[in-house]
C-alpha cells in the first residue's frame, strides 16, 4: 500500500511540476507575445520584404518585376554611391575616434570629488538630450559664413573663416564638430565605468610607484575596455546612419539639387527611395549598408578579445 | 476608406486628421461614430477602461468592416443611413490650410449628407506616398501639375466624370490650368484648385533712395539690371543687393530667349541648346560680372528672403504662398509693393515660374461618386474659389479676379498675380522626374560659383540624359 502510494505521491508531484513548468512556459509565451509579435510584424516582416523589393525594379507605391542583383550591381556603378560612401566613411573614422576621447576625457573629469560635481555633470550632458533638428537650427546658425559664431572667432585671430555648409572641403568637418555636442551619452556611460573601477587598485599602483600615465594605461583604460568597445559599436553604428544635419542644412540651403560635399549614405538612400521613388533600388542600397554594419561589427567583435578586458574572466 | 476605417484611425490617432466642427447630429448616425465623436471631446476625463473598451469595440467594428465586401458595407451605410465621409489630403501654410478647411465647411453645410475631412501635412510628398503604397490612400489628394504624372496609376480618369456631368472644360478653365493633368493617353489626372505664379516683391524705399521709379507695366531686363545697378551699394556682408538669389531665377533662365530643360516630349535634354546658354550666361553676369545678386559665396547662410526682409536687397520673386511671411516679417521696416517679373526685350518673353495645384482622385476610393462632387464644386464654386485664392488664382475666368479682393493686412498690387497668367509655364518638373532635375540643378551650382556657363549645362545635359533615359525606359 505505502509503495504505491509513494509512487502515486511523486507520479503527482512530476505531474505537478509539469503542470508549473507548462503554466511558467504558457506565461513567458504570454509575456514576451507583445515582443514577438512586434518584431515580427515591425522588423523582420518588412526586412524581408525589403530584401525581396531589393531584387525588384519596383517603383514606390506598387510591386515591380523581378530583376535579380541588377539593383545591386546599379548602386555599385553609381557615381552618387561613391560620394555617399567617401563622405559617410570620411565621418565616421573621424567622428567616432574623436567622440571616444572626448567623452572619455570629460568623463575623466567629471570622475573627480569636487564641489558642484552634480551641476558639471548635468551641463555636460544635457546639450545630448535635446532633439535632433533643433539642434541642426543652432548649428546652422553658428556656422552661418557671415554672421556665425566660428567664423567671429576666427576672424578675432585674423582667419577669414570659410563658408562651412556649402564649401564641399568644410562640409564634412562641420558635420563633424558639429557631432561632438551629443557626446554626453558616451559620456555618461563612461562615466558609470570609471566608478566601478576599484579605488584598491588606485591605492596599490601608486604605493608601488605608478604614475598617472601608468595608471591611465594600466589600470583605467584596461578596466573600461568594455564600455570603449561598446561606445565604439555604437558610435560606428550611429555614424554609419548620419542623415539629420545633412539634410537639414540641405533643406535650409536654397541651392536646389544635391550637396555632394554633404552627401552622405543614408541621404542616398532617402533620395532614392523617397524622392526619386525608386523603392527596390533604395532597398537595395539599405541592404548594402545593413551588410556593410553587420561585417565591421563581427571584424570588431573578433578583434575585440585582444583588447577587451573582462574582470570575470569574460564569462557571463 | 471605409468609415469604420476612419473611426478606427481617429481611435488610433485623434490628433491625425481635425475633428470636423460638431454640427447637429442628422437622424441615424451610426451609434459607433457617436460614441467615437464624444471620446473627442471628454478624452481627458474618459478612464481608462472605457477607453480600451471603446478602443477594443473600434478594433472589432475595423475588423468586420475588412472582412466584409463593400457592397455589404455599402448597404450597411445606406440601411443606418449614415453619412458618407470622404477625407482630403493636402499640403498647405496656416492660411491655405485654413481656406482648405472652410471649404470643407461650407461643402458640408449645403450637403449634410457628406462629410469631408480634410487632413494637411507638412511632409505632404512622403506621407502620401505611404499611403499609397500600404493601400490605404484618401479619397482625394492634392497634385501638382509638375509631378509629370507621378501617381498616374494611382488617379482616377476624371474625363469620364466631366464628359458624365457635361462640363466643357475648354471653356471651364484658363489654358494652362489642365496642361499639366493630360497624360500622354488622354486621361485627366487633377482638377485646378489654382495657380501659384512668381511676381516680384520691390522694396520700394529703395527703389527711391536710388532713384529709381518702380515700374506700373512691363520692364525688361535692362530695365531690372539699370535699377538694380543703382541700389546695389556697400561690401562684405553689409551689401545691399540689387536683387536676392533666388531659385526661380536659376528654374526660368533658359526660357527668357526661347529655350527649355527639355524638348517637346521630355525625351531630350536641352540645356545646353544656344538659346538656353544664353539665359544661364545672362544669370551668371548678374552675379558675378554686374554684382547685383548674391553669388554662391555671397548666399551662402543667408536666405534670399531673408535678405529682402532685412533691407538689403532691392527685388525677390514672391508667389501667393509667400505673401503673409513677407507682411509679417518686413512689418513696418520698409514699403513695399509687387511688380512684374522682367522681360527679355529682344525675345518679348516673360516666362513666369508656376505650378497648378489641383485635386485628383485616388482609383482605390470607395466614395469616387461623392469625392467627384467634392472636388468639381472646390475647384468650381465662386463661393470655394473666394476661400482658395487666398493662397493660389482660380483657374475659372470670373474666380481669377478674387485673388485682388484678398486682404492679407496691407495693402499690395495683388493684380500683378493675375497679370501674370498668360505668361505662366512649367518649368523643370518635379514628382516623376525629380532625380533629372537634380542631376541638372547640382550643375547650375557651378555656374553659381563662377564657373564658365556652357562647360557647366553641357555637364548638367550629360548628367541628366542618362537618368532621363532610364526613367522613360522603366515607364515602358
Amino acid at each position: 500500500m505505502s509503495s504505491v502510494a509513494t509512487i502515486q505521491t511523486a507520479r503527482s508531484k512530476v505531474a505537478r511540476r509539469s503542470t508549473e513548468s507548462r503554466r511558467e512556459a504558457r506565461n513567458f509565451w504570454i509575456y514576451v507575445s507583445p515582443w514577438i509579435f512586434g518584431f515580427l510584424t515591425f522588423v523582420l516582416g518588412p526586412m524581408i520584404y525589403s530584401l525581396y523589393l531589393s531584387l525588384t525594379d519596383s517603383p514606390l507605391g506598387s510591386l515591380g518585376d523581378f530583376v535579380g542583383v541588377a539593383n545591386y550591381v546599379e548602386v555599385f556603378g553609381d557615381d552618387l554611391f561613391h560620394i555617399a560612401v567617401r563622405n559617410t566613411a570620411y565621418y565616421a573614422v573621424v567622428s567616432v575616434p574623436l567622440q571616444l576621447v572626448l567623452a572619455f576625457f570629460l568623463a575623466t573629469l567629471l570622475n573627480k570629488r569636487i564641489p558642484a560635481i552634480g551641476v558639471f555633470r548635468t551641463i555636460f550632458y544635457l546639450p545630448s538630450v535635446i532633439a535632433g533638428i533643433s539642434t541642426v537650427l543652432l548649428w546652422s546658425w553658428i556656422f552661418n559664413a557671415n554672421y556665425g559664431l566660428v567664423n567671429y572667432l576666427l576672424s578675432l585671430v585674423g582667419i577669414d573663416g570659410p563658408n562651412w555648409l556649402s564649401d564641399e572641403r568644410y562640409a564634412i568637418p562641420a558635420i563633424i564638430i558639429m557631432s561632438l555636442h551629443g557626446v554626453g551619452g558616451a559620456m555618461l556611460i563612461f562615466l558609470a565605468a570609471l566608478q566601478d573601477v576599484p579605488s584598491e587598485l588606485y591605492e596599490s599602483a601608486q604605493l608601488d610607484g605608478a604614475g598617472r600615465a601608468q595608471q591611465l594605461f594600466r589600470i583605467t583604460l584596461p578596466m573600461v575596455s568594455p564600455t570603449i568597445f561598446f561606445n565604439l559599436i555604437l558610435g560606428i553604428i550611429g555614424a554609419l546612419q548620419v542623415f539629420t544635419q545633412p539634410y537639414i542644412f540641405g533643406q535650409l540651403n536654397q541651392n536646389l539639387g544635391r550637396n555632394r560635399g554633404m552627401y552622405v549614405y543614408v541621404q542616398y538612400l532617402f533620395d532614392a527611395g523617397f524622392r526619386y521613388y525608386r523603392a527596390g533600388y533604395g532597398s537595395a542600397i539599405a541592404w548594402i549598408l545593413f551588410a556593410f554594419t553587420l561585417v565591421i561589427s563581427l571584424i570588431i567583435m573578433r578583434t575585440s578579445n585582444s583588447w577587451v578586458y573582462y574582470s570575470d574572466g569574460g564569462r557571463d | 476608406m471605409g468609415i469604420q476605417q476612419v473611426i478606427v484611425l481617429e481611435m488610433i490617432n485623434p490628433t491625425l486628421q481635425p475633428v470636423p466642427a460638431q454640427k447637429p447630429t442628422p437622424d441615424g448616425t451610426t451609434a459607433s461614430a457617436t460614441i467615437v465623436r464624444s471620446s473627442h471631446t471628454e478624452r481627458n476625463g474618459m478612464n481608462k477602461k472605457v477607453l480600451s473598451v471603446l478602443l477594443g469595440a473600434a478594433l472589432m467594428v475595423g475588423a468586420t468592416a475588412c472582412g466584409a465586401d463593400s457592397s455589404n458595407n455599402s448597404d450597411l451605410r445606406q440601411n443606418e443611413n449614415a453619412k458618407t465621409t470622404i477625407s482630403v489630403f493636402t499640403w498647405g501654410y496656416p492660411a491655405e490650410k485654413q481656406a482648405r478647411e472652410q471649404q470643407a465647411q461650407l461643402y458640408m453645410d449645403t450637403h449634410p449628407d457628406i462629410n469631408v475631412k480634410i487632413e494637411v501635412s507638412p511632409d505632404y510628398d512622403r506621407k502620401l506616398a505611404t499611403m499609397l503604397s500600404s493601400n490605404n490612400g484618401p479619397d482625394v489628394f492634392e497634385v501638382s501639375d509638375d509631378w509629370f504624372h507621378l501617381w498616374k496609376d494611382q488617379l482616377v480618369d476624371l474625363k469620364q466624370y466631366s464628359d458624365r456631368d457635361g462640363l466643357n472644360l475648354d471653356t471651364l478653365f484658363a489654358e494652362r490650368a489642365l496642361q499639366g493633368y493630360w497624360t500622354p493617353e488622354g486621361k485627366l489626372e487633377g482638377m485646378p484648385i489654382g495657380l501659384c505664379p512668381f511676381v516680384m516683391a520691390v522694396n520700394t524705399d529703395l527703389f527711391k533712395s536710388a532713384g529709381v521709379e518702380v515700374p506700373t507695366g512691363k520692364w525688361t531686363w535692362d530695365e531690372v539690371l539699370a535699377a538694380a545697378q543703382k541700389i546695389t551699394k556697400g561690401d562684405g556682408a553689409d551689401k545691399v543687393y540689387g536683387m536676392s538669389d533666388s531659385w526661380v531665377y536659376d528654374q526660368t533662365m533658359p526660357f527668357y530667349f526661347g529655350g527649355d530643360y527639355y524638348n517637346e516630349d521630355k525625351t531630350k535634354v536641352t540645356i545646353n541648346q544656344p538659346e538656353s546658354v544664353k539665359g544661364f550666361q545672362f544669370w551668371s553676369d548678374l552675379m558675378h560680372k554686374h554684382k547685383v545678386m548674391p553669388d554662391f559665396d555671397a548666399a551662402a547662410g543667408v536666405q534670399g528672403n531673408q535678405r529682402f526682409f532685412s533691407g538689403k536687397a532691392g527685388m525677390a520673386p514672391i508667389n501667393m504662398w509667400d505673401i503673409q511671411d513677407f507682411v509679417s516679417q518686413i512689418g513696418d521696416s520698409f514699403n513695399w509693393d509687387l511688380v512684374s517679373m522682367p522681360t527679355e526685350a529682344s525675345s518679348g518673353l516673360t516666362p513666369v515660374w508656376s505650378i497648378v495645384e489641383g485635386y485628383g482622385i485616388w482609383q482605390g476610393s470607395k466614395q469616387k461618386d461623392a469625392a467627384w462632387d467634392y472636388i468639381k464644386w472646390a475647384t468650381t464654386d465662386p463661393a470655394s474659389l473666394k476661400l482658395s485664392s487666398i493662397a493660389a488664382i482660380p483657374m475659372t475666368p470670373e474666380g481669377m479676379n478674387l485673388v485682388v479682393g484678398q486682404d492679407f493686412g496691407k495693402k499690395l498690387n495683388l493684380q500683378k498675380f493675375v497679370d501674370a497668367v498668360p505668361n505662366a509655364i512649367l518649368t523643370l518638373p518635379g514628382g516623376a522626374f525629380s532625380e533629372v532635375s537634380d542631376a541638372v540643378n547640382e550643375n547650375l551650382n557651378s555656374i553659381k560659383k563662377g564657373g564658365d556657363v556652357k562647360t557647366a549645362l553641357d555637364k548638367a545635359a550629360a548628367d541628366a540624359q542618362p537618368v532621363l533615359d532610364r526613367i522613360w525606359k522603366s515607364k515602358k
